[in-house]
């Protein structure tokens, strides 16, 4: 990636999605991810946010592993305002002076310890609150937030309609469960509804950029079948809505299928046009890099600290 | 101790934040609290009743508020969108749709939801699939009927009719054909140069594929009797088939609901048998077992090459075929319940002969193996369970007990304390039971939680390695796998494993457990309180040996609460 972003001072993406290996990342604005000659005819880069969630996964002081208390490598040395100089000033002993250059935009959070208590799901009682800063329903077997999350309401207040912040778990994912068996989930839709992950960097990548691998040139043939594709998204989602408005209407349905069908509905929209004239390739290394990011046990292996604690 | 950093990248709210790791002022501290929910989960009942005597009958059946809408989970939309289109292997266009993120079974309507993400990701599937059947001539023609007219018109509303009653799994009524049809005459001019049936077939597939009539399940009903209103034939006969064979109904059940036999029991039952014995008839109870047990856990187990060369990058793959193996062995041979914790019996394939110590098959296909009963006992004892709850090198102790406590005795076990501590590291000459016992045994933080509620039910396994081989010693101690643990209300003592297992399939919290599982499985919900007598005289007769799990899930399925719903 670096052929097209090397003169750019902003946050490397290949560094944060390797550190990321084993977390969770929440991308509610992405225009300001997009490869820097795709946005070259943008006077301005969008803005962004990003979450990077990680359980346990910071080497701290106070934290004791394999028996010897572990040494604080992370958290910036004093609280307060970030800045550059201080950061930079960190790096060598705490992994945060990485982002010096962003210590202006920073806002690191510590401690940040089950405000609102565990019931039992361990890690995953963290994840719902972690974003959403909501207490999570009741039960050892049951650990969602009652509440959407903080990327969720940010991209409903900043994104075009229909643009739902992505979610990246990469790293270690054991199906079925973490710790006492219960998934974990950060992102939250709704109350009790959490978002789907996509489990892999380069999934992410695609999400956010539109690149699939080669990315060429629109020529006016591409133009012209993108024009077609959306005819006929318009066509066959004319005939789609009606049937869940029919649905909606019946009287035997309960609030929550409402719901559930209003989303649906909701979620149904027509393909837009918006054909991209800026060429650009991603190299295949970058694209196998990515790939082999897809959450699988053999994440460890290529996991970075101070990343690389990942689920147990 | 859990808990989670995030790091913030934004404007405007910057800065370092640090609160010494206390939650908010005011609120409460997680606190190891009850000893769970083991008292509640007993066998139950006054002094002087049989807590295991089995009702002359099943209690009344019960019908409950419950969902009418059911999206398909994603196993179902994925085997229902192969069998649908009649093509034997979609996983280049499965792969691009997510899962959904559930805790629970992945059927539950609550749960699911067409999200932007996902209506996105179903589009474009919906698409490619289309351009496969209609770019390909044999594939179209096994979804025309054979009799279908000749002329383009009556040629389409051919396809229409029988192709829309397949999807929407019920027929179409005359508007919705129209439409369709409409759609189809869109092609010629949305799909320029393309021959103009593959163009209206490809848009009308597209479309059936999107719909909510396909994306989910009804449970409508048609209007009704006092106190409960009866679901509609083709309804039953989608709810049958997804349960049981996770996928769309097959013809024959389509038949059987388009001439009303589903409106009673017998004639669901029928059905039911029939798919039990068809190719399919393990899918759903095999999908249910598969989550229980956590199968999809065995696909991340790793071993280190040097300290487990037996253990090889084949052994996860059969790891779980011999689940599953065992899984339809007791299913199709109408064992029960007690058979999953007692069974002497492994599957076991060539990349398993070595866990187990026994003379190697040839090939990848499990074969059904008698095992030692002094060392081998059902589930408990397969490398799999054993194999998915180990760390590097050693058993792990405390989640082998979690597993066994909150899945499989349904138990609610409190929070970790605060004060929990990782595992000391082991020493010289002391072993892995040692080890769990100094950090969380009695005398430590661990007593009232660990040691009472799921260390003893690790221990039992001591005798089976991070790999599931029978051991006698451990890091050069003999292994003690002894111990205690109080099940149905009664403090019982074990050896080892294979009498821990036994003990559990004597216990009714364990068959409690599973029936109550298998009933949100099948019915797709959450159960209500209501249905609490179901559950408790099912899982009496399961305790007693006197019902199958080919029988439990046909009783199910056969219920009133299953073929109708709450008016």
């Amino acid at each position: 990636m670096k052929d097209y972003d090397s003169n750019s001072p902003k946050l490397n993406r290949r560094l944060v999605l390797r550190g990321a290996g084993g977390l969770m990342l929440g991308l509610p604005l992405l225009e300001g991810f997009l490869p820097r000659r795709a946005a070259a005819q943008s006077a301005t880069r969008s803005p962004f946010v990003l979450f990077v969630v990680s359980d346990n996964g910071v080497v701290q002081a106070g934290v004791t592993l394999g028996g010897a208390p572990e040494v604080e490598r992370f958290w910036p040395t004093a609280t307060g305002t970030l800045t550059q100089a201080s950061m930079l000033a960190d790096k060598p002993t705490r992994s945060t002076g990485e982002l010096a250059d962003y210590a202006e935009k920073l806002l690191i959070v510590k401690g940040v310890n089950l405000p609102y208590g565990s019931n039992g799901c361990s890690h995953s009682a963290a994840d719902a609150q972690i974003l959403t800063a909501a207490s999570i329903t009741p039960g050892s077997t049951n650990c969602l937030a009652t509440r959407e999350s903080v990327d969720t309401a940010i991209a409903k207040a900043k994104n075009p309609p229909g643009r739902d912040p992505l979610v990246l778990h990469a790293g270690m994912f054991s199906p079925g469960g973490t710790g006492f068996d219960i998934p974990g989930y950060v992102s939250y839709v709704a109350p009790k509804q959490p978002r789907v992950y996509i489990d892999s960097p380069y999934k992410a990548y695609q999400a956010i950029t539109g690149v699939v691998g080669d990315g060429s040139s629109a020529s006016s043939a591409d133009a012209q079948a993108q024009q077609l594709r959306a005819a006929r998204s318009k066509s066959i989602n004319d005939l789609l809505r009606p049937q869940i408005k029919d649905l909606l209407a019946r009287p035997e349905l309960s609030q929550s299928d409402i719901e559930r069908l209003n989303q649906h509905l909701t979620a149904i929209r027509d393909i837009e046009v918006k054909m991209s004239t800026t060429p650009f390739k991603v190299p295949d290394a970058d694209i196998a890099s990515m790939s082999k990011w897809t959450r699988s046990p053999t994440i460890k292996a290529t996991a970075k600290p101070p990343f690389d604690c990942t689920w147990s | 101790v859990p808990f989670a950093a995030v790091l913030g990248l934004s404007v405007g709210c910057t800065g370092f934040v640090n609160n010494d790791g206390s939650g908010p002022s005011g609120q409460p501290s997680p606190t190891p609290g009850n000893t769970g929910a083991a008292g509640a989960q007993a066998a139950g009942g006054s002094a002087g009743i049989d807590p295991y005597a089995v009702p002359p009958a099943a209690p009344a059946s019960v019908l409950v508020a419950a969902p009418r809408l059911a999206r398909l989970s994603r196993q179902q939309w994925s085997n229902a969108v192969r069998d649908l289109l009649k093509l034997a292997d979609i996983s280049d266009v499965d792969s691009g749709v997510a899962g959904d993120a559930l805790i629970g079974f992945d059927n539950q309507a609550d749960a699911l939801y067409v999200t932007e993400q996902l209506r996105r990701q179903l589009a474009d599937a919906a698409e490619k699939l289309a351009d496969r059947v209609t770019s390909d001539a044999d594939a179209l023609a096994r979804l025309v009927p054979p009799d279908a007219p000749a002329d383009s018109a009556g040629r389409a509303r051919a396809f229409v009719t029988s192709f829309g009653r397949r999807a929407f799994r019920r027929p179409l009524s005359d508007a919705e054909v129209s439409s369709h049809l409409a759609l189809f005459e869109q092609g010629p001019s949305l799909y320029p140069n393309v021959d103009t049936f593959r163009a209206g077939v490809s848009l009308v597939i597209q479309a059936l594929l999107q719909s909510p009539y396909f994306l989910y399940r009804t449970e409508l009903g048609m209007g009704g009797a006092a106190g409960k209103v009866p679901l509609t034939d083709f309804e039953v006969s989608a709810k049958l088939a997804f349960a049981l064979t996770n996928t769309m109904p097959d013809d024959e059940l389509f038949a059987a609901a388009a001439a009303g036999q589903l409106h009673d029991p017998a004639g669901v039952a029928g059905q039911a048998k029939r798919l039990f014995d068809g190719p399919r008839g393990t899918a759903g109870v095999n999908n249910f077992n598969f989550q229980v047990y956590r199968l999809g856990t065995y696909d991340g187990i790793t071993r280190d090459a040097a300290a487990f060369p037996e253990f090889t990058p084949n052994t996860p793959a059969a790891l779980r075929a011999e689940a599953l193996a065992f899984f339809d062995w007791v299913f199709t041979q109408g064992r029960g319940l007690k058979d999953f914790y007692t069974a002497p019996v492994g599957f076991v394939s060539s990349a398993l002969a070595p866990l187990y110590g026994v003379a190697s098959p040839a090939g990848d296909t499990p074969m059904r193996v008698e095992l030692d009963p002094n060392q081998r006992s059902g589930l408990l004892t397969q490398a799999g369970f054993l194999s998915s709850y180990a760390t590097g090198n050693d058993p792990d102790i405390i989640h082998r007990g979690v597993f066994i406590a909150t899945r499989l005795l349904c138990l609610e076990l409190p929070p970790p304390s605060p004060k929990a501590t990782p595992l000391i590291e082991l020493q010289p000459n002391m072993s892995n039971r040692e080890r769990v016992e100094l950090t969380t045994g009695k005398g430590t933080c661990g007593e009232a939680c660990h040691a009472a509620l799921f260390n003893p039910l690790g221990y039992a396994f001591e005798n089976y390695d991070a790999i599931g081989k029978y051991r006698t010693t451990d890091h050069g101690k003999p292994v003690n796998a002894a111990d205690a643990y109080t099940l149905d209300g009664t403090l019982r003592s074990f050896a080892n494993g294979v009498e821990l297992s036994h003990l559990l399939a004597e216990t009714k919290q364990i068959h409690s457990c599973y029936v109550q599982n298998m009933m949100t499985y099948l019915h797709g919900r959450l159960l209500a309180p209501e249905e609490q007598p179901t559950v408790d005289y099912y899982a009496r007769l399961s305790r007693a040996g006197r019902i199958s799990l080919r029988d439990l899930e046909l009783d199910i399925v056969t219920s009133e609460a299953f073929l109708n719903r709450l008016p």
